[in-house]
């Protein structure tokens, strides 16, 4: 009875272990992804590689596992590379990340912000980049391998082989793996952010190294208790210096043109030059990173000082510039439909700087605004009062937090004007959005005359020379058959969703597309027939530009991206 | 007769002198666990012996170096069922060693054809088993997330999901698996084919269902009576397709078992790069090609191929399973050839449930 008490113990001791090791397994492997991801802004790219290359490593962990002929002492060198590993992962992720960035940029330094922060000119270093960041995913894959059969190694040598254990390893091992995605989805990412999450995760995970030498070696402990502290003194390092770390990697991100710019006339070290730039604000919501900074801007010789949001390092808006992106896409299209809507219908925007322009219009009697993400509302009320002049709070405007898709699919209200405002659809997340489906649900909600606009990515021929002057040197400058590609998938998508009126237009870089479900040619003199009071002069001269346009794409039922079929758009491959 | 056969070269050395009682008991444990033939044991002056041992299984040697602490043994069995491991461990329990270096080979796979070629085989069931069961998870994140919403919640919940039903699904592997391994195995993977291939059908059917549900009581499709029961049916489907995948890989751990007593647990091995490959496909190569309709067909034939093929290899007869082999594959034929109407059809009455 006694004994069966104790095997009962030791089992239940066996499986605890198992299910932490896994759970910190899956964490590392999580944090690379979502560290990659972010960093390089191409989410389901990394995401997939990275576990790939993640559960290859496990693979090869468990097949070559037989070749360890110590189990104790191999877990426990296991156990100390793995916290050692994860302690640095993020870290390293930034470190390497910043380094590639930086020496692009010395190569290929324009001095134009968005070409500066989102092009990747060498190919070897981005190469080099992505070698060495999946060399780190592929060891804690290999290690992380090794440890179901040890583990199952440690509980033949306790309680005798028996199939049924090996099983419940493998169980409890999937188990403690749903406990690490959900825990880290919820909880570590949203609280503490990927730094202090490794810190934390590869504590634990030295904890059960520090448990195995305890429990199962008699002697040679001095030197894995050696290691073991080198690797708690790295973790309680870098987890007091997180706020560091994460702040000269952003800056040295977000600030390149600066640093770059002034290193001619400077002579501080790099670290100095980057310590005095100010912080960047990040803040993390359930679904993204929101990152805002102040960046200079020279305008007619005078050097100021503008507001810039990003969100998963994706560009949102500048305050020196957004006033042509949003009067355009409010002023434009309603001076396009030539009646000004009552009941509107706004789709993300939760900077609340659409709703600014919006809320200038007595005849718009109700907005309904969707914003899924609680973070932006609590900005557009707070940090972006002044900019959005308190749009948000208007009695006109009745936002509500949730999925714009979900929405439209099960509301029954009519609009007469829909605004759009979504990020561009670079993947399959983001291409629902973009989906014949959803614009079917669009159309559903317009009252008869209503009409739809929304921002996308959609290309024209002069837009394209603009690149080019704008200095990106590596892009594809010439209009080509990728840009009519992403042309026709939008107008066929829209097309085949019962949109008779399509009408693309471009004011200064943004393009923007609008809808209707009647048909009817544009007429180019809504521009002299409406009133343009709420324009400033530089929108005028870019709405004037609009007659000559040409926006090249093909319609047909292949080019159609459904949420059952999805096709990706991207601005521009960065 | 079946010449495979597994051989451990030991070498040790000692932690302290060697005594006589260390080699008695080295023999005890061959002689426990062995049938010995005949010996031979010659003592060398000043020190040192070797002794050799025919087994009914083949044989063992033992050369003892006293001088230098050390040892080093032979055992050959011309089976693949002796457990080599655990005679070590025997050995190693009363004779104290400081460092080792142990091999196991397998040997004889010549003057057995085919043999080899069994446990390749396994592996190979194991990638693309793998690799179907993934995808049948995606297929179902992506299909939950156009009528739930929020993409990145239904990715995490439905991997979590997957990874923790198939937790479940080993768990309870010996509860649940009692009947031969091969013929539960293609039995798992006609059922996995079924459920997989009509998931993202049956997803969309269940929120058409309760829409229609909502309208004719008049309840509102949010309010929890709705969406609790709904939510659980979709997430059901997860479950099953996971818990059954879940079963799936201590099958072929034992089936690999079978044929190569050390290499089965390297199943575990391939069915990470069964999903491996699945993972990475299914964003690269199979969605931008492919509508999800059709990828759930085609992910299906390919699972039942392999059951298809696994029962010819290993010579399972069962008549009802071909039956529902031959109706499954011609559904799915059908289903993949009108599939431009058939998917309009199904979009527009249980997606749209006709309104749009």
């Amino acid at each position: 009875m006694k004994k069966n008490m104790n095997r009962n113990l030791i089992k239940a001791e066996i499986l605890v272990v198992t299910i932490i090791l896994a759970f910190c397994s899956i964490i590392y492997e999580l944090l690379l992804a979502n560290t990659l991801a972010i960093v390089t802004g191409n989410y389901i790219w990394w995401q997939s590689l990275t576990i790939g290359i993640y559960i290859g490593g496990l693979g090869l962990g468990a097949y070559w596992s037989d070749k360890l002929s110590d189990t104790y002492k191999s877990i426990i060198n296991i156990e100390i590379a793995l916290s050692f590993l994860g302690v640095f992962s993020v870290t390293y992720v930034y470190l390497l990340h910043g380094s590639y960035k930086y020496m692009d940029n010395l190569f290929f330094y324009t001095g134009n912000f968005h070409s500066t922060i989102y092009l990747q000119n060498l190919f070897i270093l981005k190469f080099v980049f992505f070698a060495m960041v999946q060399l780190l995913t592929f060891f804690i894959g290999l290690f992380s391998g090794f440890e179901i059969p040890l583990m199952v190694r440690i509980a033949e040598d306790h309680l005798g082989e028996s199939e049924e254990g090996e099983y419940q390893i493998f169980g409890i091992n999937y188990i403690g793996t749903l406990v690490g995605t959900t825990f880290f989805a919820y909880l570590l990412l949203p609280k503490l952010d990927v730094i202090k999450t490794s810190v934390v995760v590869a504590m634990l995970n030295l904890a059960v190294c520090l448990y195995f030498i305890v429990r199962y070696l008699d002697k040679n402990r001095l030197r894995y208790y050696i290691s073991s502290l080198a690797v708690l003194v790295c973790g309680v390092f870098i987890g007091f210096n997180e706020p560091k770390i994460t702040q000269s990697y952003l800056k040295l991100f977000y600030y390149m043109p600066k640093i770059l710019g002034e290193s001619s006339r400077n002579l501080d070290s790099l670290s100095d030059r980057i310590a005095r730039l100010p912080d960047i604000n990040r803040s993390k919501s359930l679904y993204q990173y929101l990152d805002i900074f102040t960046y200079p801007t020279i305008d007619k010789g005078v050097i100021k000082d503008s507001t810039i949001l990003t969100l998963d390092t994706n560009f949102q808006f500048n305050t020196d510039t957004e006033f042509y992106y949003h009067q355009a896409f409010a002023h434009v299209s309603i001076a396009m439909n030539e009646k000004v809507p009552k009941k509107v219908l706004l789709l993300g925007g939760g900077d609340g700087l659409l709703l600014r322009e919006l809320v200038k219009y007595k005849e718009i009697e109700s907005i309904d605004f969707i914003e899924l993400d609680e973070k932006m509302l609590d900005l557009a009320k707070g940090r972006f009062a002044d900019i959005n002049q308190h749009s948000v709070s208007n009695p006109k405007v009745h936002p509500q937090i949730n999925d714009g898709f979900y929405y439209l699919r099960n509301t029954s209200n009519k609009y007469d004007a829909i605004f759009i405002d979504f990020p561009y659809p670079n993947s399959y997340d983001l291409a629902r959005l973009y989906s014949v489906e959803f614009y079917k649900y669009v159309r559903k909600a317009l009252n008869p005359g209503g009409f739809a606009v929304l921002d996308a990515p959609f290309f024209d021929r002069e837009n394209e020379v603009k690149d080019h002057v704008r200095g990106r040197i590596m892009l594809t400058t010439v209009f080509n058959e990728r840009h009519i590609l992403n042309n026709s998938v939008l107008a066929s998508t829209f097309y085949y969703a019962g949109f008779k009126t399509f009408f693309p237009y471009r004011i200064a870089d943004e393009s923007f597309l609008f809808l209707k479900s009647e048909t009817g040619a544009i007429d180019y003199d809504f521009m002299q027939k409406s009133d343009l009071s709420k324009l400033s002069p530089e929108t005028i001269v870019e709405m004037n530009k609009i007659k000559n346009q040409d926006f090249p794409y093909e319609i047909s039922s292949k080019y159609v991206n459904s949420i059952f079929r999805p096709m990706v758009v991207k601005k521009n491959e960065f | 007769m079946d010449t495979r056969s597994q051989h451990l070269l030991f070498d040790a050395l000692l932690e302290r002198e060697l005594t006589s009682a260390d080699v008695d008991h080295i023999k005890e444990v061959i002689e426990k666990n062995l049938t010995v033939v005949s010996r031979i044991e010659h003592k060398f002056t000043p020190q040192g012996e070797t002794i050799v041992f025919i087994l009914a299984e083949s044989h063992f040697s033992l050369h003892t170096y006293p001088e230098n602490k050390f040892i080093s043994l032979d055992i050959y069995v011309c089976n693949m069922d002796t457990d080599l491991k655990k005679i070590v461990n025997e050995i190693s329990a009363v004779v104290a060693f400081e460092k080792v270096d142990q091999k196991f080979l397998a040997r004889g796979k010549l003057g057995t054809p085919g043999s080899s070629a069994d446990i390749n085989f396994v592996y190979f069931v194991t990638v693309i088993t793998a690799c179907c069961s993934i995808l049948y998870e995606l297929l179902l994140a992506q299909t939950l997330s156009t009528t739930m919403g929020n993409t990145a919640l239904r990715y995490n919940t439905t991997i979590g999901l997957y990874i923790a039903a198939m937790g479940f699904g080993a768990l309870l592997y010996k509860k649940f698996i009692k009947r031969d391994v091969i013929e539960e195995f293609v039995k798992i993977e006609l059922l996995l084919s079924l459920i997989g291939g009509v998931a993202p059908i049956m997803a969309l059917i269940f929120d058409y269902a309760f829409n229609k549900i909502a309208n004719g009581s008049g309840v509102s499709f949010f309010s929890n009576w709705i969406q609790m029961p709904l939510f659980t049916l979709n997430h059901l489907l997860i479950i099953a397709i996971g818990f059954l995948s879940g079963l799936e890989l201590p099958l072929l751990i034992d089936m690999g078992k079978r044929f190569d007593k050390k290499k089965g647990s390297f199943v575990l091995a391939y069915d990470y790069f069964g999903t491996l490959i699945g993972a990475i496909l299914f964003p690269i190569m199979i969605l931008p090609v492919l509508d999800i309709f059709t990828i759930g067909y085609v992910v299906s034939i390919m699972n039942i191929l392999m059951a298809f093929t696994v029962m010819t290899k290993l010579k399972i007869q069962n008549n009802k399973y071909k039956i529902f082999i031959i109706l499954m594959l011609i559904a799915w034929a059908l289903l993949i050839y009108n599939s431009t109407v058939i998917n309009a059809g199904i979009i527009q009455k249980f997606y749209f449930g006709g309104q749009v």
